[in-house]
């Protein structure tokens, strides 16, 4: 009797093998420091829901209900979306617009991506549907809450995987881009110095989440939800009249939030569920988004500095991936790293901030289209 | 999957490429006329300048201080919050 209510009688392997993923997790964020802030709490998720016979992820189960309450409705992604908005400097981007056309280009990487994962039914035991490719795609986006919130209305069987997929690869950001970027650029470009940014009145910084949010509305209802929470944070940071608010909104609020979601997160890292080849599949589809994304936003930069008159390092095409601000980081290394005079990390922020937007609006393209 | 289904699958997402390319980049270019368009209305409407701090306040408080001091410490902190504005 007593035997039977241990654990140790209903392991089954699969859920050994899930709690192994789940402290690789712990692992990669505590020594590594990859992405603490969500795979802390995705991979102790991990741990807690393989746990047998208590039930975590069941009817009843304190994990099952926080999926329910905050994934299962999207209202999670979009709370973080807030803060992320409420945390989003726009100065970069307003001072210098034509960046917006970096941050389309990268996008480029998320619908390939839709066209791989289709591609990949040709191969036996894939079997994605239109709706999982485009769930799996948005991790070319290098945009955790958008990839999460469009997993959760597309695909969410494969929530977990994509979720894990795309915070790993943002916290690889660092290894995967500069080989890319290296090898379409030449020394010479990579050595452009860029002219310094106009500073950006607090006017335009407050009225340019309302047009943003102005056009969302008019041409892309579907992607409201995500532009607009991200607008609404962004014009409380903006407007100085509600710093209480904005405070919340970038610090406790998107906090307590990253906690429950990276919880609901782990929960979907079941045996079942995680333990399939189509994991792989994902695990491989999104590494190439990545690089295919990053590869259009450096030829793009590229493009554009042969037509524009002020000089363009094709470098900052790589930070249209959003990754915020990490891409950023990564263009300025590898720019200080062929000229230790050049800093980048301003005109990387305005692709950077651009991609954000750009993987809200591709997200809404493809809710709009295949949801 | 069938070889004709995932044909078909393919052509979708082939076209929801495309599709989804020229939406964004029209959304985005749209947008950048919307940012030039701000640009341009905040330039030509300029707004109040930061006020300038009373001066009649600052005088009442310290009645025995030369004004021009006031005045030269009151320019130097504007235009030090003025560099150091975010």
């Amino acid at each position: 009797m007593l035997w039977d209510s241990t654990a140790l009688a209903h392991f089954e392997s699969g859920q050994l093998i899930m709690m192994a993923v789940g402290f690789g997790l712990l692992y990669l964020a505590i020594v590594k420091k990859f992405e603490p802030l969500l795979l802390i709490p995705i991979g102790f998720g991990a741990l807690l829901t393989n746990i047998p016979l208590a039930g975590f992820s069941e009817a009843g189960g304190l994990l099952h209900y926080i999926y329910e309450v905050g994934i299962d409705t999207g209202v999670f992604p979009l709370l973080i979306f807030m803060g992320v908005g409420a945390m989003t400097d726009f100065g970069a981007l307003i001072a210098n617009p034509r960046m917006l056309l970096l941050g389309a280009a990268a996008q480029f990487g998320i619908f390939a991506t839709l066209f791989g994962a289709i591609a990949l039914n040709l191969v036996p035991g894939f079997e994605f549907t239109l709706k999982d490719a485009s769930a799996i795609a948005i991790i070319g986006g290098a945009d955790g809450p958008t990839a999460i919130f469009l997993a959760s209305r597309l695909a969410p069987d494969l929530l977990g995987a994509i979720a894990v997929a795309a915070y790993s690869y943002m916290a690889l950001v660092p290894i995967i881009q500069p080989p890319i970027m290296r090898a379409l650029t030449s020394k010479e470009e990579r050595n452009i110095e860029m002219a310094q940014l106009r500073p950006v009145s607090t006017r335009e910084k407050i009225l340019f989440p309302l047009a943003v949010l102005s056009l969302t509305v008019l041409f892309l209802p579907s992607a409201t939800p995500l532009v607009g929470m991200f607008c609404f944070g962004n014009l409380m940071k903006e407007c100085g009249v509600v710093d209480r608010l904005s405070n919340t909104a970038q610090n406790e609020l998107i906090n307590t939030v990253t906690i429950f979601l990276g919880l609901a997160v782990g929960s979907k890292l079941s045996a079942d569920k995680f333990l399939t080849v189509e994991t792989l599949g994902i695990l491989g589809l999104g590494a190439i988004a990545f690089a295919i994304g990053t590869a259009t936003g450096v030829l793009m930069a590229k493009l554009m500095g042969k037509f524009s008159k002020d000089p363009i390092n094709p470098l900052i095409g790589a930070a249209g991936v959003s990754a915020v601000p990490m891409a950023a980081r990564v263009v300025n290394k590898v720019g200080l790293a062929s000229n230790p005079h050049n800093f980048l990390l301003m005109h990387a922020m305005g692709p950077n901030v651009a991609g954000v937007l750009g993987s809200a609006v591709a997200a809404g393209i493809l809710l709009a289209l295949v949801g | 999957m069938e070889q004709s289904a995932v044909t078909s699958l393919l052509l979708e997402a082939g076209s929801l490429m495309l599709i989804g390319m020229l939406f964004v980049f029209a959304f985005l270019g749209l947008l950048i006329i919307g940012v030039q368009l701000i640009t341009k209305f905040c330039n030509a409407f300029e707004g109040d300048a930061v006020q300038p701090p009373t001066m009649s306040r600052l005088k009442a408080a310290q009645p025995g201080v030369d004004g021009n001091i006031v005045a030269a410490i009151t320019a130097a902190v504007h235009t030090h919050r003025q560099a150091n504005k975010k």
